[in-house]
């Protein structure tokens, strides 16, 4: 996981036709989805991606508090994302940093337009993500996450969210970035409505040729469906399960 | 079109219908796309019987609307009314004179003598304003005070599934165990038998109803299975 490695290294590696990780190009991480894992909240969803472990949490809708930010005409979102101390190399302060009120805001944007909030009119939804284990992504699995826990919580949504980071590693395309290929590339966190085939985050904080982006985005989306069928199949299963430990 | 029913489970965005033009869908849960098809909002069980479609969602708090039946739990009085948890976000409002179907005259008497902190009503939702406490009646006959039996809770999601189609599931609940069942939309269920072993016996139906919900022909497993309860109880009295 903290796997050190200089920039000519890590190009060699690349030309190779591989990746640190020793990973196709276009190869996700494995993913591991657990449903219902807390009993006192409405929804709830652990999400592995890799090495990067997100927990997040649903509950409501809820009365609004503080009520003076309730809204007469929909539900307010209230997503806290947040690291654990022990989820980074190095001892994270239990303070919540800049970084993640930036977060929190960009994941609720993310989640906004997939929820019906009008159907909840001056109450409260909220969702906690808490990142376990981070290893680049959290913000991306902490959405995959988060969709899956309001789907659990009952709260209407128009579909799931789904999101990946895409890496711009020299030239190359490289799908679900690990930590060691986000400090060396350019990372393009991506979240959209696979069924309404609209983007709802869209993210880079490096510079990217312009020409390229439509073949980023492209490659982006093939992986979103395949973790858009994992999203599905890990809901369907969650309510299967339960008629065999019903019986 | 074969006429047998087919259940699914769906989840949000997925596709229910193409072409929503030639079926009849009933349920909640459901909203039309801008490309014409109509996919569900929550994870529902999907039952198809050939141009009708019914969906039932799974998942869900209850949301109280108007006519609906619920069960409360006095825990607030102020001079002239009771507050009801009703398992929503605002508690239910019932207006003494809603409850007495008179007046009450706050010189003589006070809510207290009528209902106390912790006793359970059945009441209807008479109205609900968008985001305030909604407003609860036992005007209609059959509601009131329940007094003794057993309060279970469960999911509100899975209520129709215990009312079952037309009453069926609940229908074979009362036949067999000779008890009395109220049946509050919110999840909260109310049960009076002649003997705890019976409520008991109740309780553990509605727990595997819930359990199961999304399992097709239900009342029959249902029926064996408090069948076999009964016989059971019987017995131990012999």
């Amino acid at each position: 996981m903290s796997l050190k490695i200089s920039e000519e290294e890590f190009k060699k590696i690349l030309e190779s036709g591989k990746r640190v990780d020793g990973r196709a190009f276009t190869e996700l991480r494995p993913i591991n989805i657990r449903l219902g894992i807390v009993e006192r909240a409405e929804g709830s969803c652990l999400f592995e991606m890799g090495h990067t472990k997100v927990l997040c949490v649903v509950r409501g809708p809820t009365e609004c508090v503080p009520a003076y930010i309730a809204d007469p005409e929909r539900a307010v979102l209230d997503v806290a994302y947040r690291m654990c101390t022990f989820s980074t190399e190095e001892r994270k302060s239990p303070t919540p940093s800049r970084r993640e009120v930036e977060l929190s805001k960009v994941i609720r944007e993310a989640l906004e337009p997939s929820i019906l909030l009008e159907e909840f009119p001056r109450m409260m939804i909220k969702v906690y993500c808490l990142v376990l284990q981070a290893d680049a992504g959290t913000r991306t699995a902490s959405i995959n996450a988060a969709s899956l826990a309001l789907a659990q919580a009952g709260i209407p949504l128009r579909d799931l969210v789904t999101s990946v980071a895409v890496g711009y590693c020299y030239g190359n395309i490289v799908v679900d970035v690990c930590s060691i290929e986000d400090e060396l590339c350019a990372d393009i966190p991506i979240a959209m409505l696979p069924a309404y085939r609209k983007i709802t985050l869209l993210q880079s904080d490096h510079r990217l040729p312009i020409d390229r982006l439509s073949e980023i985005l492209s490659t982006a989306i093939k992986a979103i469906d395949q973790i858009y069928e994992l999203q599905k199949k890990a809901l369907k299963e969650y309510y299967l399960s339960s008629t065999k430990t019903g019986d | 079109m074969n006429e047998q029913t087919k259940y699914r489970i769906v989840v949000p965005g997925e596709v229910i219908v193409e072409d929503p033009a030639h079926y009849t869908i009933k349920g909640t849960g459901t909203i039309v796309r801008p490309d014409g098809k109509t996919v569900a909002t929550r994870i529902s069980l999907v039952s198809a019987k050939g141009r009708e479609i019914n969906v039932v969602p799974l998942v869900g708090k209850y949301i109280p609307k108007q006519g609906d039946s619920v069960i409360g739990i006095v825990v607030d009085y102020a001079l002239t009314y009771w507050l009801l948890e009703i398992n929503y976000v605002w508690k239910g409002r019932l207006d003494a004179s809603e409850y007495l179907k008179r007046p009450l005259d706050p010189s003589k008497e006070l809510p207290t003598d009528y209902l106390k902190v912790g006793d359970v009503v059945y009441t209807k939702v008479m109205y609900v304003e968008r985001g305030l406490a909604p407003i609860l009646s036992c005007r209609d006959s059959g509601y009131g005070k329940l007094e003794k039996g057993r309060l279970i809770s469960i999911n509100p999601a899975k209520v129709p599934r215990l009312i079952g189609a037309k009453g069926s599931m609940l229908e074979t609940i009362k036949r067999i165990t000779k008890a009395e069942v109220k049946v509050g939309t919110n999840g909260i269920i109310w049960v009076r038998a002649e003997k705890p072993e019976i409520e008991e016996l109740v309780e553990q139906t509605i727990k595997r109803i819930e359990k199961l919900a999304h399992l097709q022909g239900l009342t029959k497993k249902i029926e064996d299975f408090l069948m076999k309860g009964m016989h059971k109880i019987q017995r131990g009295e012999s």
